[in-house]
């Protein structure tokens, strides 16, 4: 029985993996189809199966039919999950409209053409709507009744569609969207064209989704609805999750029913009743919205962050960002039915939420700031109430003693990077910290555990909810309930617990929400318990073998390798490192093995058992941890592997058992009315230092460790790593079959013991240590590629040549306040991570300023490049002037090259360039770089393939006679007849000197990459003047289009605050105007503002421009137009 | 799972002592307990210095709103 449940569950999630890698179109019945055949066929071989056995017939047959059932159950649950199915119905055959059932609320309309169309055919639906309007009160809000119902005017009418166009040649199978809201539809009226086309009339699906527009300056609608979580509080803004019951869509017209998902709300400070908003009460509210409804943005860059996706996977389908306009009433408005009191939400999680709330009081009154934060966040789950918190040692302080500078260290951040990020996210770990502390309470009083077991799990349950009911707590909290119930009434033990209540977990979670499969919480958390079931006891058995000299090397080679990946971690991700490091520790290893065995050196009681059995299965459960979740799935989802977390978790998950159980008893205890608050006080004034001494963990182990970025692994790679896994986990029965295999193909080589799995998986990690790294590419038949990267108001410009070459212009902004945005560590390199791209075979710094080489230092600091190409002499960056300077950005300019003296941790490339001087490690590591000074017009890269000649050119580098700080270069891309020109950071005088002054053959180009982030400073003069600006534009820029005739214009654009401060708006003016001028010259122009990545692909004689938004479009994301809204689901 | 009751005691034994120590030691913590004394818990350096995290959530005691 055990074994079919968990078989169920597993097949289950297996159901909903094959409907994300297969998924079918739900407004055809084709899933239908499918499921109807997959059932037939699962019979007949279920059948074919059992009679093939020589088992009981009918009860293999129940238990084919139960697996193909389990996987068709994931299957449908996922597809219905994933897109809101649109209703048919009914049909229009032969001119007229065949209804097959009645439209339910007001109700769009779907046309699907059924054959292909010859002629251009229009046509408009007849019938009547039924049209919801509001009863306002005095305060011209809806009106909620007694029972909390929303109260509606009600209008009928008759009403026409607009004429559903049907162009000619039109394939069977298009869509076509009808706006007209209809309540019945009672005929159709043919204007144009062939009256016998059969057409099948779908009802779209009043989810919530189906209302979104993604483009900004819609115009508003108003939402009543429900908070359906407590709000989460930051400090500068509040973010609601709410509940649609009705929208009215669009403003003034009818009010529809909202069939499903969910909207974030995000309110900030400014809006009148923000205070009661940001408070716990707010939960359960009857609320009213009215602003944009649109969607969160997909990534901005190929394998980029996808914050759209995320919230999907959470039912979350729209957002709305109310904003005060003068003179109007608040955009948000908190209601309560008439003669009510506000509603609050499901009482348990109301008195859960209330309960959290009188504890984060105790805290604040028991612990200082930002160590209640910590506690807040690690016990309560208020996790958001640490972001942007500081490391409580900035400034003149005790970590200075120790020699530490003023940082500018963010608490979230440098536990990202020490590996220790995961104590932020309530899990399994804080679950069974919580229900070990409870069973020792009551087993303290002498409860039978059959008695205190449901109070147990009472409490698991609101902490829970307390903690907001993530996947990785939920799961944690239903396996512990399933360990203490069959522990108390079964007797069973904890591992065949864990087996049992893994697949039970996950499959009760992916019921309620299947598209959590691929959220992290749900994988990482799954994947840790996993990897602690299944990995910690082979692990520990390999661990328990290590004795005398073998166990004392490998102590020794460990603690080397660490060093050295300390010290210089790009040389462990070497093949020079690995060769002779492997080679020597494999002849210390054999040495020390063959001493062993003649009981020369090191004595064999000196071996792993020694250490206690509780400590040696707890490192070997970190083990476990890394090979099982932290290396794939860190390298999976974020890039970047914290390597010191195997070593920070020896000391922080102990740790971390202090803190929370201090902290839950602490506010526990200091509920109770008298003696509670000093009790409290006491215990919390203990777990301060136990909370300090873990914020300095992560602060030390954040700056000793590296956190570099590795190669992001394809979801392919992914499934083969745990294959090969899995060998390991399970070698025995590899080794039976392989054997028997063997023998049958008359091989009889009896090997080492358990042979086959272990070589087997050697070679599997050979493979994917090989395959990992740099993609294979190339033949010269490859086209060059050129991605203009969404970098906001900077550059960056990676180049791929058709030889596989790689090459990066500029390298974006670093913001050290306020939003803290740094592009380099934020897009660049996340994209270098997702292509595998482990070495760029050149930098070229088109210019020193910080919106193009900002991010320079962040690149020496994690990517291995071969050339550096700068505009200036690097020995001139100590010469700078800066009393007498008169460049008014000079300043920053020399922040980011020589370092700030105020701030002294900040990275600078000088301080990044001499780390990387030609010492023999750095050599050894591949890692040493050269920084060389180009001031003149040269070719820096040419390479021959099929499309022709493939070239990096320098044109000019401007102005010739200038300090270092204001040199600009103008770089040009060649590949057959393809050519992109590169201005760089010319201002519009340069622009027009630029143009005259150079050869027109040398600087004619098929794409303009506009100079300036096109926001280039006007004489004081004109600003503000549109006239004057657009004419200062055609003397200036108009002469620089004049000379380069490009077809297409790329603007690199963004929010210039975080490079320009309050100059930013400055700079949105002028963009403004620049933009139109460009616009106006009559070429494609395309901006990273808008469309987010630009790439270009050229063979050499053409070439092609794709975006990231139109990638985002194409794979099921919204359009900017009305009718491809249904995507939007 | 009953092993969990001696640690717990031990941690509970050991939390009280060591907190005596940071009460007694600490200046944020001493200024705190003379706040208390005072019988106005928000007026210690402790309730101060987490003033403007979750600005909205106040002390409570046993019902009864300070």
């Amino acid at each position: 029985m055990n074994t079919k449940l968990i078989t169920t569950c597993y097949l289950f999630i297996g159901g909903l993996i094959l409907a994300m890698l297969l998924p079918v179109e739900v407004l055809s019945h084709a899933t239908r189809y499918w499921i109807l055949t997959g059932l037939g066929v699962t019979l007949v071989l279920a059948i074919w199966l059992g009679w093939r056995s020589k088992g009981n017939l009918w009860n293999l047959t129940l238990w084919y039919v139960l697996v193909v059932l389990a996987v068709l159950v994931g299957y449908t649950r996922y597809s219905v999950a994933y897109r809101v199915p649109d209703r048919r119905i009914g049909q229009i055959e032969n001119g007229r409209y065949i209804e097959r059932e009645p439209l339910r609320d007001t109700s769009r309309l779907i046309v699907r053409v059924d054959a292909d169309v010859e002629e251009a055919v229009g046509f408009r639906f007849a019938g009547e709507l039924v049209a919801r309007q509001a009863v306002l009160d005095y305060d011209e809000n809806p009106l909620l009744d007694e029972a909390g119902r929303w109260v509606f005017n009600e209008h009928r009418m008759p009403i026409k569609s607009a004429t559903v166009d049907i162009p000619a040649h039109t394939p069977a199978g298009a869509t076509f969207r009808v706006d007209q809201p209809f309540s019945r539809i009672d005929d159709v009226l043919w204007d144009v064209g062939d009256a016998d086309l059969p057409l099948t009339v779908f009802r779209l699906s009043n989810h919530i989704g189906s209302f979104v527009r993604p483009a900004r300056g819609q115009s508003d609608v108003t939402v009543l609805g429900r908070i359906a979580q407590d709000p989460n509080v930051y400090d500068f803004k509040s973010v609601l999750t709410v509940e649609p019951a009705y929208i009215q869509y669009p403003a003034g017209g009818p009010y529809y029913r909202v069939e499903g998902g969910d909207i974030q709300v995000t309110v900030h400070p400014n809006l009148e009743n923000f205070t009661r908003l940001a408070q716990t009460e707010a939960y359960g509210a009857d609320i009213v919205i009215r602003g944009e409804l649109t969607v969160a943005r997909g990534p901005s860059v190929e394998g980029g962050f996808d914050a759209r996706r995320f919230m999907q996977n959470h039912n979350i389908y729209a957002v709305m960002r109310p904003y005060a306009r003068p003179r109007e009433p608040s955009p948000v408005s908190l209601l309560a039915p008439t003669g009510q009191p506000q509603r609050s939400g499901n009482p348990l999680v109301a008195f859960s939420l209330g309960l959290r709330d009188r504890m984060l009081g105790i805290f604040k009154a028991t612990m200082p700031y930002p160590q209640s934060a910590f506690l807040g966040g690690v016990t309560l789950g208020l996790r958001y109430g640490l972001h942007g918190v500081m490391f409580p040692g900035e400034g003149p302080g005790w970590m200075q003693r120790f020699g530490l500078a003023p940082s500018e260290a963010q608490i979230v951040s440098d536990f990202r990077a020490s590996g220790v990020n995961h104590v932020l996210a309530v899990s399994g770990l804080h679950v069974t910290i919580l229900t070990v502390m409870f069973v020792a309470i009551f087993s303290l009083i002498k409860f039978p555990r059959q008695v205190f077991v449901p109070v147990v799990i009472g409490v698991l349950v609101i902490f829970a909810i307390i903690t907001g009911a993530r996947p990785s707590t939920l799961r944690a909290v239903i396996m512990n309930s399933l360990f203490l119930l069959t522990w108390a009434y079964l007797d069973k033990g904890l591992r065949s617990s864990v087996l049992t209540g893994v697949p039970i977990a996950a499959a009760l979670i992916l019921v309620h929400n299947p598209l959590v499969v691929v959220d992290p919480s749900f994988t990482l958390s799954f994947g840790a318990i996993l990897s602690l079931a299944l990995l910690t006891g082979p692990i520990y058995a390999q661990l328990c073998r290590l004795r005398g000299n073998c166990f004392a090397s490998v102590i020794l080679c460990t603690v080397l390798t660490t060093l050295f990946a300390a010290i210089r971690w790009a040389l462990v991700t070497t093949a020079q490192f690995w060769i002779p490091w492997s080679m020597f520790w494999g002849l210390v290893f054999w040495v020390a093995r063959a001493c062993d065995r003649t009981g020369i050196g090191i004595d064999s009681r000196f071996r792993f058992t020694r250490i206690p059995e509780s400590i040696g299965t707890f490192m070997a459960a970190q083990i476990a941890i890394q090979i099982g979740m932290m290396i794939p799935l860190s390298a999976y989802y974020f890039n970047q592997w914290p390597f010191g977390g195997m070593y920070a978790n020896l000391i922080a998950i102990p740790l971390i058992g202090v803190v929370v159980q201090l902290g839950v008893l602490a506010g526990l205890l200091g509920l109770i009315p008298g003696l509670g608050p000093l009790l409290a006080l006491f215990l919390n004034a203990a777990n301060w230092l136990a909370a300090s001494l873990f914020l300095w963990l992560a602060y030390v182990f954040a700056r000793v460790f590296p956190h570099p970025f590795v190669p992001r692994p394809s979801g392919y790679a992914l499934l083969f790593y745990y294959g090969v896994l899995a060998l390991l986990v399970w070698p025995d029965p590899v080794q039976r079959y392989g054997s028997r295999l063997l023998g049958k193909l008359g091989v009889s080589w009896k090997g080492p013991k358990r042979w086959i799995p272990y070589g087997i998986a050697m070679v599997g990690f050979l493979l994917l240590l090989v395959r990992g790294g740099t993609p294979w590419r190339s033949d010269s038949s490859d086209p060059l590629e050129v991605t203009v990267l969404p970098v906001g108001y900077g550059s960056a410009i990676h180049v791929q040549s058709p030889g596989g070459a790689h090459y990066l212009i500029d390298s974006g902004f670093v913001e050290y306040e306020r939003g803290r945005r740094n592009e380099a560590m934020r897009t660049i390199l996340p994209t270098f991570s997702h292509q595998r791209i482990g070495k760029l075979d050149m930098f070229i710094a088109s210019s020193p300023r910080p919106e193009r080489a900002g991010g320079l230092s962040y690149i020496l600091m994690h990517q291995r490049i071969k050339s550096l190409i700068l505009p200036f002499e690097r020995s001139e960056i100590t010469s700078i002037d800066r009393e007498n300077h008169s460049h008014p950005r000079a300043d920053d300019i020399f922040s980011v090259w020589a370092g700030d003296p105020q701030w002294p941790q900040r990275p600078s490339v000088l301080e990044r360039l001499h780390k990387r001087e030609g010492t023999w490690f750095n050599r050894w590591a591949s890692w040493n770089l050269m920084a060389t000074p180009v001031e003149e017009p040269t070719v820096l890269v040419e390479e021959e393939h099929d499309g022709g000649i493939f070239r990096i050119e320098v044109v000019s580098v401007l102005p010739e006679q200038g300090p270092w700080y204001t040199r600009s270069m103008q770089v040009r891309i060649l590949y057959g007849a393809f050519s992109m020109l590169l201005p760089g950071a010319m201002e519009l005088e340069a622009q027009r000197d630029f143009a005259m002054s150079a050869d027109p053959a040398h600087i004619r180009a098929n794409i303009l990459v506009a100079p300036y982030q096109a926001a280039a400073p006007f004489p004081p003069t004109v600003q503000g003047n549109v006239q004057r600006m657009r004419s200062v534009l055609q003397d200036s820029t108009g002469v620089l289009l004049a000379a380069v005739e490009p077809e297409d214009i790329i603007l690199e654009f963004g929010n210039p605050r975080p490079v320009l401060g309050r100059e930013g708006r400055d700079a949105l003016d002028r963009f403004g105007v620049t933009r139109r001028f460009y616009i106006d010259y009559g070429v494609r122009v395309w901006s990273t503002d808008r469309d987010q990545a630009i790439y270009i692909t050229s063979d050499g004689a053409t070439y092609q421009i794709d975006t990231q938004a139109q990638r985002n479009r194409t794979q099921g994301g919204l359009d900017e137009t009305v009718s491809d809204v249904a995507i939007g689901l | 799972m009953e092993r969990g009751v001696r640690l717990l005691l031990y941690i509970l034994a050991g939390a009280l002592v060591i907190g005596g120590v940071v009460l007694f030691l600490h200046p944020d913590y001493r200024g705190t307990v003379r706040a208390w004394a005072s019988g106005d818990i928000t007026a210690g350096p402790i309730w101060e210095s987490n003033r403007a995290y979750y600005p909205e959530t106040g002390w409570e005691e046993g019902g009864d709103e300070h």
